[in-house]
């Protein structure tokens, strides 16, 4: 079997943002969805726009342009969904973060999986 | 207190309007509509623009343009405008200048252009970014501004990438936009049909004609050459481009009958693609290797008159390097597109008629 494609950090985060949204991602969703997921810190909205155009390239996402709304002046959103593939890819990463992640904490000590955004890594004396 | 925009709330005039143009068109509708969600005053407005638009924009330009086509485009130009201007900082920058406004253009570039018109439109955007180019160097180092013989090699340079743009615009082998979609009825398979027909005769009538004319061209080189090796190299090079010449022709298949059924039209083509696949697997064996022989001959010439005069033989070198560098590029990419096209064959064998 050939192996997933790979995917780098912020695709990963990308990649999740599209998955959670479901229905209703499509660039401002995915862009505040992106910024909830590393907050505290922020992205540009082109940022986002350049790594799903290079995801739905690699064929791990599919686009389709919605009809008009009149709160965007009658313009149409793009919408992204997963392909079988995005999916694959994205497990692929995530369980790769989290054998990570289980690593750290066994080197720090500490819950690093469940801390969050609050957690922070202790000083090496 | 809720900042959610209204239905009033839009971007000044004046400010969209300039925002809409710098956005390529590909993705202008939903990134226009985004930003337009996200309003909340014009200055939010435009620093959101102004951070949206760069990243847009590079995304653009690598999806229109690939390594091969800039390294081919460099290649074709350097060689021009390098003769000309005889040194190499003039070259380097003009040539910046030109594949920047070649990579721009095809960024901002309403689908694939098939017409010559569209394609002269192209390479006038080319020689408008060498002129803008100048015009920056004229500006702040005036002494490496490029000669006016240069501006006359240019034209051949230019010249040939119309042509070579012409024949390949998107140097792959199929429409780009038949790659996403499967034909479901006949009507569109066979306009997708005649569009890589027309697009294959004319990629086989511009080859076959510019083989003719090289031949034709180098009479003159094989008159006036130095020595026997050099003279022996452009009569190599004459007898190659008239070899390629007619090995294309020969590979010209009728056009598709009119009365064809849908299955029977999809086998057809699905033949012709395979076809056109193998050819472009053996690039290499007929179009590059040929050309070696004859290249080796007049390097070889040109470097024994460099040694009757004492001048360095370095650039014998370089430019082996350089052709070699350039058969690799090209063998790469016709790899590539042969990948292309197999993907597409393969979509097509999924059909059910």
């Amino acid at each position: 079997m050939a192996l997933p494609e790979s995917i780098g950090q912020f695709e990963h985060v990308v990649l999740a943002a599209v998955l959670a949204l479901g229905d209703a991602a499509y660039g401002v969703t995915i862009h505040a969805r992106v910024e909830a997921f590393i907050s505290p810190r922020t992205v540009s909205l082109g940022a986002v726009y350049a790594t799903l155009d290079r995801l739905e390239d690699k064929g791990l996402l599919k686009s389709w342009l919605s009809d008009p709304t009149p709160e965007r002046g009658g313009r149409s959103k793009r919408h992204y969904r997963l392909e079988s593939s995005g999916q694959r890819a994205l497990k692929d990463a995530t369980v790769a973060a989290k054998r990570i992640c289980d690593d750290l904490e066994r080197i720090w000590g500490e819950d690093v999986w469940t801390a969050g955004r609050h957690w922070k890594p202790a000083r090496q004396s | 207190m809720d900042r959610r925009p209204t239905l009033e709330a839009r971007p000044p005039v004046l400010i969209d309007a300039v925002v809409r143009v710098l956005i390529p068109p590909a993705c202008r509708e939903h990134v226009v509509g985004d930003l337009w969600e996200r309003y909340r005053a014009p200055g939010q407005f435009v620093l959101d623009a102004v951070r949206t638009i760069p990243f847009v924009l590079a995304s653009q330009i690598r999806r229109t343009s690939t390594v091969a086509g800039v390294v081919i485009h460099a290649f074709l130009l350097f060689v021009s405008l390098g003769s000309g201007a005889r040194r190499l900082w003039p070259a380097v920058a003009a040539l910046s200048g030109t594949l920047l406004a070649f990579m721009l253009r095809d960024a901002y570039r309403c689908g694939l252009s098939i017409s010559a018109k569209q394609v002269g439109v192209d390479v006038m955007f080319g020689a408008v970014g060498l002129i803008a180019s100048q015009a920056i160097v004229a500006l702040v180092i005036p002494g490496q501004l490029l000669p006016l013989r240069a501006y006359a090699a240019c034209l051949g340079g230019f010249g040939i990438v119309f042509l070579l743009r012409l024949q390949n615009p998107n140097l792959g082998t199929v429409p780009q936009h038949a790659l996403t979609s499967t034909p479901a009825t006949r009507e569109v398979l066979v306009s997708e049909i005649r569009l890589f027909e027309r697009m294959s005769r004319r990629g086989y009538r511009i080859e076959a004609g510019v083989g003719v004319a090289l031949a034709g061209f180098f009479i003159v080189p094989i008159v006036n050459a130095p020595n026997v090796v050099m003279r022996i190299g452009w009569v190599l090079g004459a007898a190659y481009a008239l070899y390629v010449a007619v090995v294309v022709t020969r590979s010209q298949s009728p056009a598709m009958p009119d009365d064809l059924e849908f299955s029977a039209a999809l086998a057809h083509y699905r033949g012709e693609l395979e076809r056109r696949q193998r050819q472009i697997q053996t690039l290499w064996r007929w179009y590059l290797l040929p050309i070696a022989p004859g290249m080796l001959f007049i390097i070889a010439g040109a470097t024994i008159e460099a040694a009757k005069k004492g001048r360095p033989l370095w650039p014998a070198l370089i430019m082996i390097a350089l052709m070699a560098g350039m058969g690799i590029v090209i063998h790469m990419s016709s790899q590539g597109w042969a990948r292309k096209l197999g993907v597409r064959i393969d979509t097509l064998g999924s059909i059910q008629p």
